[in-house]
């Protein structure tokens, strides 16, 4: 089998704004691209590349300038082999690139074997709790309101993306635990903004109110003092999916104890085979690796793959916020009762509405 | 899908002795196990068990006992998580016997998906370059006369297995380089023979060689010294299938630096599952994890070959040409074709048993 084409189609993907904190704005009209790699035995894969914060068409060019040379005429089934020729274009184009091309091959192998991708790779779970994980929100009743909402329908787990703020970010977090009581679990996200000192009185403070996990308090250049931090504080530390060099940086965050859980999705890490390998790497340690959210529908069904094909992730990452980077899929991923669970259909699983889609097409690039 | 049944037959596997040290038999007469595990869907997998040292009665019972009543029952495609049960019971089981189930298992979702176990895993490679392994002989002439006998093959990498005596070991890797020229990688693997002074003065000695790598010069429960070793000397330092702990063993050698090359096979692992691991872990270090063979059989080969393709990070398939070669059981075994293997095509593991040769021998089926 041979890969005979890879193309780009760009949509129109437009939702409310909405924010993760008061200057990373997301939604709003951007282009949503779907990756289609052809196949002279008729088999095709799709990916979606680019999020609802950077589109497609910050993407594109280079996958078709740069990596379709790479891949056509490749059997599209060497995925290990294809993955690390990528890997190795990585000054050239983005990691979601990689990723779009190795989903897109994933599910190619998933369909020639008629089987779910999580089942090619030995399946460890069938089902796995969701967290809520919020936008920015102006106050800190907002938060609180918005962290009933998820407690009322028997949600278990919810994380906060705060201010970025250390002093109000403390008091959105004590808000929030006031408001659902001390049987959630509450997770703090705050996304790389704090310098070790404030860093150490947010932690102190979540720790005070029974927080699960402490995500991204320092920039992921930092790991000097991500040790320092992580010496100290007896709450899990968790940094992170950019961490520079992704799978192949992560060795030395383990190694000089920089943190405690490990972090990465299919586009940030590049795809479904170095979050595999990154899964893998925390269980040699004993450690978790949890997954990040995806960008878009089909990431995040890529990397629900993932999660249930790894022994070593808790929880299913979802944002509730405006548009929930749900577009595109005639269904998307069911969050029943706080759990999602393993996709049945073979490779990615999950149709393409390419009805809705094609209403807003911009372009194609081959 | 479900488990319905779990079954091992029991055959006679009468090979010609050989050893690996003065010590070490392999192939004298043993009992092989074929393992099958039975769905409710038709499809069955299979694995063997045992090794042409350690027959599988040495293992059955915790088969019977312990894991068959745990899986009976289960998804067989739920792998990793049966994996991670299995290794739970390694106080209780050998690993042989959790190998052999999950290679039995990866063998069913390979029928299932109707592909190759490798293609599974994302391929990396369709064809590795083997390494000749040596037996042990008595003599160092017999162990040079193997060595060229391979060179003349065009086979381009042989590994020694010596006699576990520094002088005379380094004698047989003076005259083997001396025979065989400088385009042969060769290897030394002293099977945790030395301690740290004598493991240093063969180390200096086969870096003037020009040798490839160096493999278990201590002790596996000493990383200790090996940290040491692997400090001073430039010879890659390879150790081992064996660390206590295995795959979650092996975390603490890397961050000690105690080996700079990964070792590891689906016997002594546990599975396919965990090896796999194992490489991934070696490659987030930029390390190799070289397969290992010779600790198993027929299948253990093919399932090791599945999993050397799937990863980017193994230069060679190790080969046992010695006698016996721990091949018995397959219609038509793993080819060498002018120094390389290639990838299986057929669905599973994609060797086919033997049943007329193996029911010849048939002893007993414990079920």
């Amino acid at each position: 089998m041979k890969i005979t084409n890879v193309k780009v189609e760009l949509f129109d993907w437009k939702t409310e704004p909405w924010k993760t904190n008061s200057w990373t704005q997301f939604g709003n009209t951007v282009q949503l691209g779907v990756v289609t790699v052809e196949t002279d035995e008729g088999v095709s894969g799709n990916a979606f590349l680019g999020s609802s914060r950077v589109g497609a068409d910050h993407h594109a060019p280079g996958l078709i300038e740069f990596i379709k040379p790479i891949v056509m005429g490749r059997n599209p089934q060497d995925i290990g082999a294809i993955w690390k020729d990528l890997w190795k274009m990585n000054r050239s184009v983005s990691t979601y690139v990689i990723g779009a091309i190795d989903i897109c091959l994933w599910d190619i192998n998933g369909k020639i074997a008629n089987q779910p991708i999580h089942r090619l790779l030995g399946t460890c779970k069938e089902t796995v709790p969701v967290y809520s994980s919020t936008a920015f929100h102006e106050t800190k009743e907002d938060y609180a309101e918005e962290a009933l909402i998820f407690k009322n329908k028997g949600w278990t787990a919810h994380k906060i993306h705060p201010h970025g703020d250390p002093a109000y970010d403390i008091e959105i977090c004590k808000s929030v635990r006031d408001a659902v009581g001390n049987d959630m679990k509450l997770m703090l996200d705050s996304m790389w903004s704090y310098q070790y000192e404030d860093a150490m009185r947010v932690g102190r403070a979540i720790e005070e109110l029974n927080f699960y996990w402490y995500e991204d308090p320092l920039v992921e250049e930092d790991i000097y003092s991500y040790k320092k931090l992580h010496q100290k504080l007896d709450i899990p530390i968790m940094s992170t999916e950019y961490a520079p060099g992704r799978l192949y940086g992560m060795a030395e965050w383990i190694t000089e104890y920089a943190t405690d859980f490990l972090r990465g999705d299919v586009a940030v890490t590049g795809g479904i085979t170095p979050m595999i390998r990154l899964a893998n790497l925390a269980e040699a340690f004993n450690m978790k690796c949890e997954i990040h959210h995806g960008g878009n529908s089909l990431n995040n069904v890529a990397n629900l793959h993932i999660t249930m094909a790894v022994p070593n992730c808790e929880f299913f990452e979802f944002f509730p916020c405006t548009g929930a980077n749900m577009f595109g899929l005639v269904e998307d991923i069911d969050f029943e009762n706080g759990y999602v669970t393993a996709p049945e259909n073979p490779g990615l699983g999950f149709e393409i509405d390419w009805k809705l889609l094609k209403k807003g097409h911009t372009a194609t690039l081959e | 899908m479900k488990i319905q049944n779990v079954k091992l037959d029991m055959v006679e596997w009468n090979g010609t002795p050989w050893k690996t040290s003065y010590r070490m038999v392999f192939g004298q007469d043993v009992t092989l196990g074929v393992l099958t595990i039975e769905t409710d869907e038709g499809i069955k997998g299979n694995a063997f068990l045992g090794s042409s040292r350690l027959g599988a009665n040495h293992h059955y019972r915790g088969l019977i006992d312990f894991a068959k009543p745990f899986l009976i029952g289960k998804n067989p495609q739920d792998i990793g998580s049966i994996w991670k049960d299995l290794w739970k019971m390694n106080r209780s089981l050998s690993l042989n016997v959790i190998a052999s189930i999950d290679i039995a298992l990866w063998d069913i979702n390979g029928k299932i998906a109707n592909q190759p176990i490798h293609r599974l895993l994302g391929t990396c490679k369709e064809k590795i370059p083997v390494y000749s392994s040596t037996a042990f002989h008595e003599l160092v002439e017999d162990y040079v006369e193997e060595a060229i006998k391979y060179k003349e093959l065009g086979w381009n990498a042989h590994k020694i297995h010596p006699h576990g005596i520094p002088e005379k070991d380094i004698e047989i890797c003076q005259k083997i380089r001396n025979s065989v020229g400088n385009n042969m990688k060769l290897m030394l693997d002293s099977m945790w023979a030395y301690d740290y002074e004598n493991a240093l003065k063969v180390g200096r000695a086969i870096e003037e060689l020009n040798f490839y790598w160096y493999e278990d010069p201590l002790v596996e429960e000493d990383i200790y010294n090996y940290k040491k070793l692997t400090k001073k000397l430039d010879i890659p330092v390879i150790a081992t299938e064996y660390i206590p702990g295995r795959f979650y063993g092996v975390p603490e050698w890397i961050t000690q630096n105690a080996t700079d090359i990964i070792r590891g096979d689906v016997v002594a692992m546990g599975g396919i599952t965990p090896l796999v691991k194992l490489a991934h872990l070696a490659e987030a270090f930029n390390m190799n994890c070289e397969i290992h063979s010779g600790s198993g059989n027929s299948i253990d080969n093919v399932a090791n070959l599945h999993v050397i393709l799937s990863i980017p990070n193994c230069e060679f398939y190790e080969f046992f040409p010695s006698t016996g070669e721990n091949r018995f059981g397959l219609i038509e075994e793993i080819e060498f074709n002018k120094g390389y293997v290639t990838a299986p095509t057929k669905p599973g593991l994609g060797y086919e048993i033997d049943w007329d040769l193996l029911n010849k021998s048939h002893v007993t089926t414990i079920e």
